[in-house]
């Protein structure tokens, strides 16, 4: 049952990029490769979410491809961030490394970054205004969602049914929402209006700065879904990883 | 053993039949089953669970692939062995792996080499002018044995935060003039957090030798005319050629495989050490194989120092 | 000797080491002579030490203070307050340590590892270095070989051969308790050979071929000769096996079959790469607080055990000498 839904991009610190910057650049993803910022830039510790990213700055949109040229081009390109950047893997620098400030710019999944705001050292809407989301404006770009099920053997399968309702309940997936910054989706949930709807917490669900991290279901007919890979395919991206990761 | 006549006429001395073989050593009598009894319970779990694991590993990393899953399938018949998966990492070994052996060895060599330098002077210090004091020396020796690792680790990544205090004195002191971002893939905190994390190990042996080494051997040469440095350089440190040998390979060997000081204190891919491909395999799905050949590899490169310091410790003990 | 010492007092004086202060001579004024003065005071190596046994000790006393901040950041100290450890921390959510059930039911699984591989381990490596140590022969050797390098193996490569083991061949026994209490015991059971056999070299065979001559059974010199003389080395070991368990996250991490079976350490370092909160110190200082304990607890029944025990090994020593 699909839980969460979430597109991913890049996260960055408002107050030092400005909106328009990385909105005004030709391709947004080579933000990540601006020296300024070196040492404090990060990307996912995850194969598939990393190499896509290397595959998007290329120009390449098919996220399941098998072509080794294309999966080693996106590991040369990662590889060159560790040179130009000093890039640094983490699976959570996006929603706890940018309001620390151990990032300045991380990908990010639309759900770290609309989190995010709980983990700021300072509770208030000017620190809130330096958390920023891009993702592609045309909405091609990496959409994903999370799953929860129920496993065969599981030992409670009516208990985990019940919660599962529980779940999917309007009410609780937009409470969960609220703290998770993960999208649910809810057919009664209207998300041209997450900006201005406030939440559990009494802002917002989703920052009005922060409107790309919305998620709409056409973004699932345009954008680039990740699928699982046949082993074949799974060992190439696993060993470009791998040579990323021996740089 | 027969009856052995004596020369003298008319008298047979009966040998008492050998009903109780002594143990030449001791002396005393234990029956032949006695002993290895003991030793049985340990042997028989080291065969079930160290051997018959690596047994597993070495079928896997010869084995074949499931041909609809690509899962592993272990072929346990050394007949059928494959070395497929072998020719393959072996070609990441020494192509793309390449710069990650390099570095393991640098960064473990270094730290080594840290690590000894620092326990010769703290066991020398605390063995020979300890004094009084000598058993608050070794407590707070022994303390970091007390302290898990991960607790030693995490209080160096709290310090070397942008914010933590290690930067705050730094800037203090003028000695930097902005905060340096410790953690961020620099090859010097990983080698100063292996040395952290390792050198209680090498201390304990160095200074459990230092305390027994005989003071009439210093004494001789510093008799014959030796000054306090060539005493040290002639006499004791050739003394502790066997304790140097044994704390070494306590610190070393185990640090090959470190793999977590790097995920802690570095999150760049700069750094990554052999330790890491490992786990880097293990998180993934589906590269079984590729984890058992890497281990294989290692426990190949680590047997050729346990080897050597075996044949070391045999030699001393036969020249003893 | 004697003839030496009233021929020469002044150069016996000489002799009496380091702590001995000399009137300084001419010759120890300068720097050269101070430097090549063999009495002086072993200034830098004095300073080399106390500078290892801080830069060793003082940040995990900073660690501890921290696990007592009143505030969010774990760099530095920010007031003092127990909210990280029974409170509710006002910034975080997840909780304090022995309020979040998560960190709760780590605790208990980590007690129960170590509790569990203690008392699992420590006889089987004793009796195994009690054996090892008597039997003749060349199959001693290879158990020998095994052992010692079980203990400097880097543990992963044990972790994931018993990944392996686990998911390929005994099937039956599923990740979970089970499995990480094998490979723990495994990885552990070397660390009593290594103390015990140490101890052993330094007691020899006299006492027990005494108690034999005197006409007990083997058994009998075992158990009433031997076992009592390395009683403090299986204290030790039981203490070492301890605090060695409880802080081991690399094998267990793998052999872990849910989030309820991960023990404390696993879920320190998993924190530690991401979520540094103070409620990681106040795990990693209880940890510490729970190996104080049982070591504590090990000293306390040394000094029971060997305060008989120190007047009897006088007595045979004496009878023996």
């Amino acid at each position: 049952m699909p839980y969460a839904t979430y597109t991913t991009g890049i996260g960055y610190r408002r107050d030092l990029i400005p909106d328009e910057q990385i909105r005004g650049m030709s391709n947004p993803y080579e933000i990540l490769w601006d020296t300024k910022y070196k040492g404090k830039i990060g990307i996912y510790d995850d194969y598939r979410e990393a190499l896509s990213m290397g595959l998007l700055k290329n120009g390449i949109t098919d996220l399941n491809t098998g072509n080794p040229k294309y999966i080693n081009e996106a590991q040369r390109t990662l590889t060159s961030l560790i040179n130009a950047v000093n890039v640094r893997t983490s699976i959570n620098g996006a929603y706890l490394g940018i309001p620390k400030g151990t990032f300045d710019i991380h990908q990010a999944w639309s759900g770290d970054m609309v989190a995010a705001w709980q983990y700021t050292p300072t509770q208030n809407m000017k620190t809130w205004q330096t958390l920023g989301y891009w993702f592609p404006s045309n909405r091609k770009g990496a959409v994903f969602n999370d799953t929860i099920t129920i496993p065969a053997n599981a030992q409670n399968p009516v208990l985990a049914h019940h919660f599962l309702d529980w779940m999917m309940t309007y009410k609780n997936a937009m409470l969960n929402f609220s703290w998770n910054g993960y999208q649910p989706p809810q057919r009664k949930a209207d998300p041209t209006t997450l900006t201005t709807t406030k939440s559990y917490y009494g802002e917002p669900y989703v920052f009005p700065w922060m409107a790309d991290a919305v998620v709409f279901e056409k973004d699932f007919h345009v954008g680039y879904f990740e699928e699982e890979l046949t082993p074949q395919v799974d060992q190439l991206w696993h060993n470009a990883w791998q040579a990323f990761n021996s740089a | 053993m027969p009856d052995a006549p004596v020369s003298r006429p008319h008298r047979r001395v009966r040998v008492l039949p050998r009903r109780r073989p002594r143990d030449e050593a001791s002396g005393a009598w234990y029956p032949r089953w006695y002993w290895p009894g003991f030793a049985l319970p340990g042997t028989l779990w080291m065969l079930v669970l160290f051997l018959l694991p690596f047994y597993v590993v070495v079928s896997i990393a010869f084995g074949t692939v499931d041909p609809v899953f690509q899962s592993p399938l272990p072929v346990y018949e050394p007949w059928w062995w494959t070395g497929r998966y072998l020719r393959e990492e072996w070609g990441f070994a020494t192509g793309e792996f390449r710069a990650v052996e390099l570095r393991t060895i640098v960064y473990v060599v270094l730290a080594t080499a840290i690590c000894l330098v620092i326990a010769y002077a703290v066991a020398y210090y605390v063995a020979r002018f300890g004094g009084k004091r000598k058993g608050l020396f070794l407590a707070l020796l022994i303390a970091p044995f007390f302290i898990s690792y991960l607790m030693r680790m995490l209080s160096w990544v709290e310090l070397l935060q942008p914010n933590g205090y290690v930067n705050t004195v730094l800037t203090f002191l003028h000695i930097t003039p902005h905060p340096i971002n410790w953690l961020a893939g620099v090859p010097f905190t990983v080698v100063m957090g292996l040395v952290y994390g390792y050198i209680p190990y090498m201390v304990l042996p160095l200074y459990g030798f230092l305390d027994r080494i005989d003071q009439s051997q210093l004494e001789a040469g510093r008799d014959l005319g030796a000054s306090p440095f060539r005493t040290f350089i002639r006499v004791t440190l050739p003394l502790s050629k066997p304790a140097i040998l044994a704390s070494l390979v306590i610190v070393t060997l185990p640090m090959f495989g470190d793999y977590y000081t790097n995920n802690l204190l570095s999150g760049s891919p700069k750094t990554t050490m052999f330790g890491n491909l490992l786990d880097n395999s293990m998180e993934a799905t589906g590269q079984g194989p590729e984890a058992a050949v890497l281990v294989l590899f290692l426990v190949v490169f680590l047997m050729i120092p346990m080897l050597y310091y075996l044949r070391q410790t045999a030699k001393a003990q036969r020249d003893q | 000797m004697s003839e030496t010492v009233s021929a020469r007092p002044a150069a016996d004086r000489r002799r009496a080491g380091p702590a001995v202060h000399l009137a300084p001579s001419k010759k120890t004024r300068t720097p050269l002579g101070w430097w090549r003065n063999p009495w002086r005071r072993p200034y830098i190596l004095a300073t080399v030490t106390w500078a290892y046994l801080a830069w060793s000790l003082l940040p995990v006393l900073i660690a501890i203070g921290i696990s007592f901040s009143a505030g969010r950041s774990n760099a530095v100290w920010q007031g003092f307050s127990t909210q990280w450890w029974w409170g509710h921390p006002k910034s975080d959510p997840s909780g304090a340590l022995f309020v979040s059930p998560e960190l709760h039911a780590a605790l208990i699984q980590s007690l129960r590892l170590s509790f569990l591989t203690m008392f699992i381990a420590v006889p089987i490596g004793v009796a195994f270095a009690i054996g090892i140590s008597r039997w003749r022969g060349p199959a001693p050797a290879g158990a020998n070989f095994l052992m010692l390098f079980s203990f400097v193996i880097p543990e992963i490569i044990i972790g994931i051969s018993m990944f392996l083991f686990f998911t390929y061949l005994l099937k039956f026994v599923h990740l979970g308790t089970g499995a990480q209490l094998l490979s723990l015991v495994t990885y552990q059971v070397s660390y009593p050979v290594i103390i015990v056999r140490a101890r052993m070299l330094t007691v020899g065979r006299e006492y027990e071929e005494a108690a034999t001559d005197l006409g007990a059974s083997p058994t009998q010199a075992v158990r009433r000769v031997l076992l009592p003389l390395l009683y403090p080395a299986i204290l030790v070991s039981f203490v070492l096996v301890f605090a060695d368990t409880i802080d081991d996250f690399i094998t267990v991490r793998y052999l872990s079959g849910g989030a309820s079976t991960e023990p404390l350490s696993v879920k320190i370092y998993d924190f530690s790469r991401g979520t540094l909160t103070p409620a990681i110190n106040a795990a990693a200082t209880f940890l510490l607080f729970s190996t104080l304990v049982i070591a504590l607890l090990g000293v306390y029944l040394y000094r029971r055990i060997t305060s008989g025990q120190r007047g009897q090994a006088q007595e045979m020593s004496d009878y023996l000498t």
